[in-house]
């Protein structure tokens, strides 16, 4: 078919659910160009992130780390959040679907609603807060949690007093922006769009289908979602550890891991993949809040398999006491009068033990949602006899229906960075298939000129914002105004009833034009939302939009002094006069942008290098992959198939000929990077053969090796080999009958020096099990190991490998299997840990599970691009949970082995994600340069270095003449820099120190009289 | 000379000069904090509706550290009773 | 690059406390890159003195201000005003600028705001370690690049001493040994025959004992 006769495809995308990958992928998207619609059944987008304390394995806080991101998506021109929403159909076909959208009333009009949350205050109804899972309540009329996006509130009509029995309208009536609308109906209607996005999330296996942990009975039983709330520092207790029943701080408490996972008689058979880190994450957090908790861990195995886990699990053990055991809970009682609970289990040694604890949490597993089998009827996909998203291992984020994707848990349990990683590699195939259509769906504001006010002297407005009555009802606004106006070059000030609804933004635009004004403060609340709102507002009255501020006396001031009103009111009105005395030094500021070349240069071609350098062609930009070696295709030429059976070989020949083949992809072998000089958007590169060229983002995909082993007797005997050479002999011939294959795991792995695990051990062994046994029943396979760890739907597998007669025994890694290989037959002898007794075999091949390394380039590599590496070598990323394919440094982006072990999905995976990431940066035809930036007096500068040596951003650095320059490209406007200068010549916008010290002035004004 | 000795030196170097508390006086206090976390952290109390003392000023910073040693001693110079740099 | 510590506060406050109206000056080269005598700590440094004159109930009017250099003349011109309205200049640039200034103001009483301590490098961002002396005849060449008039405590030139042990001196277990690290870095050159070259007596008139030395390049004086 022609491209003429092509039918046009859509710029827009659906992406239903959002929760954190839904939410990356729709910012990849939007920023890419192409419109959003995100369809979100609850009222605020989040997902369960939001609901999460800290997160392993950095004890970062949740919230903090979600709300920025919240906060980018709701007020991204190009999304549009659809809430209390759901898809009924999904018609069409890729590139042109219709999505039928149902819509459950909210009550309350999102146009006029401002999220001052008055009517909250006012509702008289209490229930149970979903959000807090039932530990706190919340009213009718509601937002989801504090930091909801979009902030408005919503009316549960199932707890409405006037819904349910006719009464009440406190809301209502309180509702100064006249917003809540009882009329509202359901609403069903259509969305064009050219790609569909499935991210639905989560559902937490439900405990009191296993009575005998006694959950909703035992009160000090609790869930570990319910866990998660109690040590929130926002959460019922505010970040107490009290239990439940009396709210006592306990002492001795209880995990209980795979609760409702791993388990196919009265739960999920699949392993949920994040609880035993979640749990000790849990018990490390706890023990940080409260010393004198002692946590205890009943676990299976310890499934610590990404990067950097098992640090944390023996730091958790080490350093915070968390004492693991392997036992299963058998039941669960209370005993009588303290509310203690008695946990009975069969300890390592086989005796039946009662112990009492005083709180024990259940590590709930992970689930499809309840209708997860009528969604994917109603988005027209397959599903797996599970219930999730059906895909295959080399299309990880493809369904069944081409052009519906899918990201997060509803492809399989996953932790957050891998959700993350999905929702960029979702956002790259769209962007693959949507290219064309890109910014064919976009609005893109008028603006009038921007007015010329530097020869003006400033002309002050200040607006002081009831917020409803949430500021006035405390703060006497009136009088905050009266005093803003005799500030020096104040020429109004007012107080309005809500500054940042429609209204209000048409008053301030007028005041703007009628007064003249070219400085203007809003008194309200924070402007960590707020800003941008107001800096358009004004930016459209034709002020450049830095000429603004936001004095936060709603947050900071009227919520925590409710009931001192003078005091409140005098801080109210210090606040305003700081932020007046700051805006007075307020200059314009022009912000700069730089063209970027829409090239992209990929380090290693390996699956990683190759998949991305395939979905960034099919995006439309020209790809150079440099690979070291005389070929393409890396480590997956020595594999023969997956877990699953499915053909790599196969896989990795198509996967070469789509980069051979395509026009837009060249490729450099046989040599290596020489130098690359430039920045974001702007790089150019010399290869060791002298080929130069100009891209704009960078992909490191330089894989990893495989250990060789010195261990067990490798190289002492010909038929001591490792799990990759098994995997060649038996792909060439069947293994003979009667022939014993002895395994033995974690071969150089989750030891010093090397102490992490290689992720992709387990399965290896575990695959070549199978087929071996598969092919030739009469054969003995044993696999000598210390966690299986097969974690998410690969618990399958393992479950396979034992009813195929698998023989697996634990050993520790103090009393490691010894192996005699002086005669033609191996003799390994080990101590089995369920038999508490020594046990020997003789093997005709010992198969040793060598791990994965580093590769030898990550170092120079690592040097020529100043990116870090982990203690054990491999790329760190920029933020382990939410950047997880970024690196600090703009425009450069890692994939594969080169960031940590992994399998060949997850690897597929991450090439996708950061080749949306990568194809994100590249079809902006400038890159806009914030105006938030340090600016660098070169005259003051005396190129000390101290810029240079402290800025995590390299944007200061010496240039062509010998002396510090500073790239405003790379600047984040952190201000660090600013700070070590000892010569003040860094100077950061908005915050410069003239402009700070202003403040420190007024807030200071009256103590020295 | 070592660099040692004169941090040493330093350390014990107070030009404080303790004096007595007058009658309902109540400080001064300036925060420095990161628009990030610290200024987040604040807005998280006031949703939640934490109380503390009136004050408290804060003064917003893209980073703490844009702190600079100025900005405390300004504060401190123009009679601030305390300052408190959270980021 | 000149490197200096501030003296201690009560120093210095010794110094000024008499005067009604004092400037603290910043020099912004050397001594500001070690963080410690650059405009900016001039800043500091008035304000912290601007305190201490608060609590001691003493009226005295600090300011500050700073030039480029204060070892040549004509930095100095767009600070002329300041420098005369006040009564005592607390210079924090190294004993070349503090004398500098004196020879230029005789009017004006000068003090040193800072302990200058040593020609140094900024081996990483916050430590700076000695490495010359200026004794005025190199003899780097001969000793691998290391020196040992600055590094050794002894200035040795034919060493190491019965001090050194374990490559340390006897001084402190945390210094090195000049002469250790002359041998191992002529040792990694192959050039360990000039280490059993005797050094000749060095000839220490370039250095102090000449008495303070000058320096004049007549084909480029104007």
């Amino acid at each position: 078919m022609s491209n003429t006769l092509e039918k046009k495809k859509r710029g827009s995308v659906v992406i239903v659910g959002g929760g954190i990958g839904g939410m990356q992928a729709s910012l990849d998207l939007a920023d890419s160009g192409l419109k959003v619609h995100m369809i979100q059944k609850e009222s605020s987008i989040g997902g369960i992130m939001a609901t999460l304390d800290k997160t392993f394995p950095t004890g970062d806080c949740s919230m903090c780390m979600i709300s920025p991101k919240m906060v980018e998506v709701g007020r991204h021109q190009n999304i549009d959040i659809h809430i209390l929403s759901e898809i009924v159909s999904v018609e069409g076909e890729a590139g042109d679907f219709t999505v039928t959208v149902k819509k459950q009333p909210s009550y309350v009009d999102p146009e006029k609603c401002t999220g001052c949350g008055v009517c909250e205050e006012k509702c008289p109804r209490l229930v149970p807060s979903e959000f807090e899972q039932g530990l706190a309540k919340r009213k009718s009329i509601h937002s989801l949690f504090p930091q909801a996006v979009p902030d408005t509130r919503v009316i549960d009509p199932n707890n409405c007093l006037f819904l349910t029995r006719e009464r009440c309208k406190a809301c209502e009536k309180f509702c100064q922006a006249g917003a809540i609308n009882f009329e509202d109906k359901e609403k069903i209607f259509e969305i064009k769009t050219g790609a569909v996005i499935l991210s639905p999330g989560l559902k937490k296996y439900d405990p009191s289908i296993r009575p005998e942990l006694g959950f909703g009975r035992w009160p000090n039983v609790v869930t570990s979602l319910q866990f998660e709330r109690i040590l929130s520092a926002s959460g019922p207790n505010m970040g107490v550890v009290k239990r439940p029943s009396d709210n006592k701080h306990p002492s001795k408490v209880a995990w209980i891991q795979c609760v409702g996972s791993r388990d196919s008689n009265n739960a999920n058979p699949w392993c949920s993949s994040v609880c035993c880190m979640y749990a000790t994450k849990q018990a490390v957090i706890a023990k940080e809040h409260d010393n004198d908790i002692n946590p205890t861990i009943f676990y299976m195995e310890m499934r610590a398999y990404g990067k950097d886990f098992d640090k944390y699990v023996d730091r958790a053990k080490n350093e915070y006491s968390v004492d693991y055991r392997r036992a299963m809970i058998s039941s669960i009682h209370e005993e009588a009068g303290t509310n203690n609970l008695i946990l009975r289990y069969t300890s390592e040694n086989g005796s039946m033990v009662d112990e009492v604890f005083d709180m024990a949490v259940l590590s709930v597993g992970l689930e499809p949602h309840l209708d997860a089998e009528d969604f994917a009827k109603r988005a027209g996909i397959e599903k797996n006899k599970y219930n999730f998203a059906k895909t295959d291992h080399f299309n990880p984020v493809d369904t069944s229906r081409p052009g519906v994707y899918v990201t997060g848990i509803y492809q399989g349990p996953k932790d957050i960075p891998e959700t993350v990683t999905q929702g960029s590699a979702v956002a790259g195939k769209a962007m693959a298939l949507l290219g064309e259509s890109r910014g064919t769906e976009i609005t893109v504001k008028e603006l009038p000129e921007e007015k010329d006010i530097s020869k003006d002297e400033a002309r002050i407005g200040v607006i002081v914002c009831h917020c409803g009555i949430n500021i006035s009802q405390t703060v006497d606004v009136e009088k905050t105004a009266a005093e803003a106006r005799g500030c020096e070059n104040v020429v109004h000030a007012e107080d309005l009833i809500y500054a940042c609804a429609p209204d209000g933004q048409e008053k301030i635009k007028k005041l703007i034009k009628e007064k003249n004004l070219n400085r203007v403060v809003v008194a309200s609340c924070t402007p960590r939302t707020h800003q941008p709102l107001f800096q358009e507002t004004i930016r459209e009255a034709g002020l450049n939009k830095y000429l603004f501020e936001l004095a936060d006396i709603r947050e900071q001031c009227s919520w925590c002094h409710m009931g001192q009103n003078e005091d409140a009111t005098e801080k109210a009105i210090d606040i305003v006069k700081a932020n007046i005395a700051k805006v007075r030094n307020f200059e314009p500021i022009v912000t700069d942008s730089v063209p970027v070349t829409p090239v992209a240069m990929i380090i290693g071609g390996g699956v990683a290098g190759l998949c991305s350098a395939v979905s960034l062609a099919d995006q439309g930009y020209e790809v150079h992959v440099v690979e070291k070696e005389e070929k393409i295709g890396g480590l997956a030429h020595h594999v023969y198939q997956t877990l699953d059976g499915s053909d790599v070989q196969v896989y990795l020949k198509q996967l070469i000929a789509a980069a051979e083949d395509h026009e837009k992809i060249k490729l450099h072998l046989n040599t290596e990077v020489d130098n690359t000089k430039g920045f974001v958007g702007n790089f150019n590169t010399t290869l060791k053969n002298n080929t130069s060229f100009e891209h704009g983002a960078i992909l490191i995909t330089t894989g990893g090796v495989e250990y060789k082993p010195d261990e067990y007797g490798y190289d002492t005997h010909e038929k001591i080999i490792t799990q990759r050479a098994l995997e060649k002999n038996i792909h060439d011939h069947l293994p003979r009958k009667g022939e014993h294959y002895v395994m033995i795991q974690c071969v150089g792995s989750r030891e010093e020096p090397n102490n992490y695990c290689s992720r992709v051990c387990c399965q290896d062994a575990i695959k070549n099990a199978i087929q071996i046994r598969e092919t030739s029943p009469d054969t003995q396979v044993t696999i000598l190991y210390r966690d299986i760890r097969t974690y998410g739907l690969r618990e399958d597998y393992y479950s396979k490998a034992r009813e195929l007669g698998v023989f697996f025994s634990r050993f520790e890694p103090d009393r490691k299997p010894e192996v005699d290989s002086s005669g033609s037959l191996i003799k390994i002898k080990t101590f089995d840990h369920i038999i508490q007794r020594e046990i020997e075999f003789t093997a005709d091949y010992l198969i040793l599970s060598t791990g994965l390394r580093p590769h030898p380039t990550t170092d120079s590599i690592g040097e020529k691009y100043k990116l870090t590496r982990n203690p054990d070598g491999f790329f760190l990323e920029a933020h382990v949970k939410l950047r997880p394919v970024d690196f600090p440094s703009e425009g450069i982006y890692v994939a594969g082995l080169a960031h940590a072990p992994k399998n060949l999905d997850e690897t597929i995976n991450q090439a996708l994600a950061a080749s949306g990431r990568a194809g994100a940066l590249l079809s902006h035809d400038r890159l806009g340069v914030s105006g938030i930036i340090a600016k660098h007096d070169r005259d003051l500068c005396m190129s000390c270095l101290a810029c240079f040596r402290v800025c995590p951003f390299e944007s200061p650095f010496i240039d062509e003449d010998g002396k510090v320059s500073h790239n405003e490209v790379k600047c984040t406007g952190c201000g660090i820099c600013a700070g070590i200068c000892p010569a003040h010549a860094f100077q950061v916008n908005n915050f410069r120190d003239d402009q700070v010290i202003a403040m420190i002035d007024s807030l200071t004004a009256d103590i020295l009289e | 000379m070592s660099s040692q000795t004169i941090a040493e030196k330093k350390d014990t170097d107070s030009v404080e000069i303790p004096r007595d508390i007058p009658e309902g006086w109540s400080p001064t206090i300036l925060a420095f904090a990161c628009h990030y976390c610290a200024f987040a952290a604040a807005d998280l109390a006031g949703v939640m509706r934490l109380s503390y003392e009136t004050n408290v000023k804060i003064i917003r910073l893209p980073c703490t550290g844009k702190l600079d040693h100025i900005y405390v001693m300004r504060a401190f110079e123009r009679g601030a009773d305390g300052v408190f740099a959270a980021g | 690059m000149i490197v200096g510590t501030q003296k201690p506060m009560e120093e210095i406050w010794e110094m000024i406390k008499s005067y009604k109206k004092v400037l603290v000056f910043g020099c912004n080269t050397c001594v500001a890159v070690c963080h410690q005598g650059g405009n900016k700590e001039a800043e500091i440094m008035a304000s912290m003195l601007n305190m201490h004159a608060a609590q001691e109930g003493v009226e005295i009017e600090i300011q500050h201000s700073g030039i480029e250099r204060q070892c040549e003349h004509e930095f100095f011109e767009p600070a002329e005003d300041t420098i005369a309205g006040v009564d005592a200049v607390l210079s924090t640039a190294c004993g070349i600028g503090v004398q500098f200034m004196a020879e230029k103001y005789a009017n004006t009483p000068l003090f040193p705001g800072l302990d200058t301590c040593f020609l140094g490098a900024v081996d990483e961002h916050g430590v700076f370690s000695e490495k010359c002396q200026a004794c005025g005849k190199c003899v780097l060449g001969e000793t691998g690049g290391i020196c040992p008039v600055s590094r050794c405590a002894k200035r040795i030139l034919n060493g190491p001493c019965g001090g050194s042990t374990n490559g340390k001196c006897e001084l402190s277990k945390d210094l090195d040994c000049a002469w250790q690290l002359i041998i191992e870095r002529l040792t990694a050159l192959g050039r360990m025959d000039d280490y059993e070259k005797l050094a000749e007596l060095k000839d220490w008139s370039f250095d102090r004992a000449g008495g303070p030395r000058k320096f004049i390049r007549e084909d480029i004086q104007v």
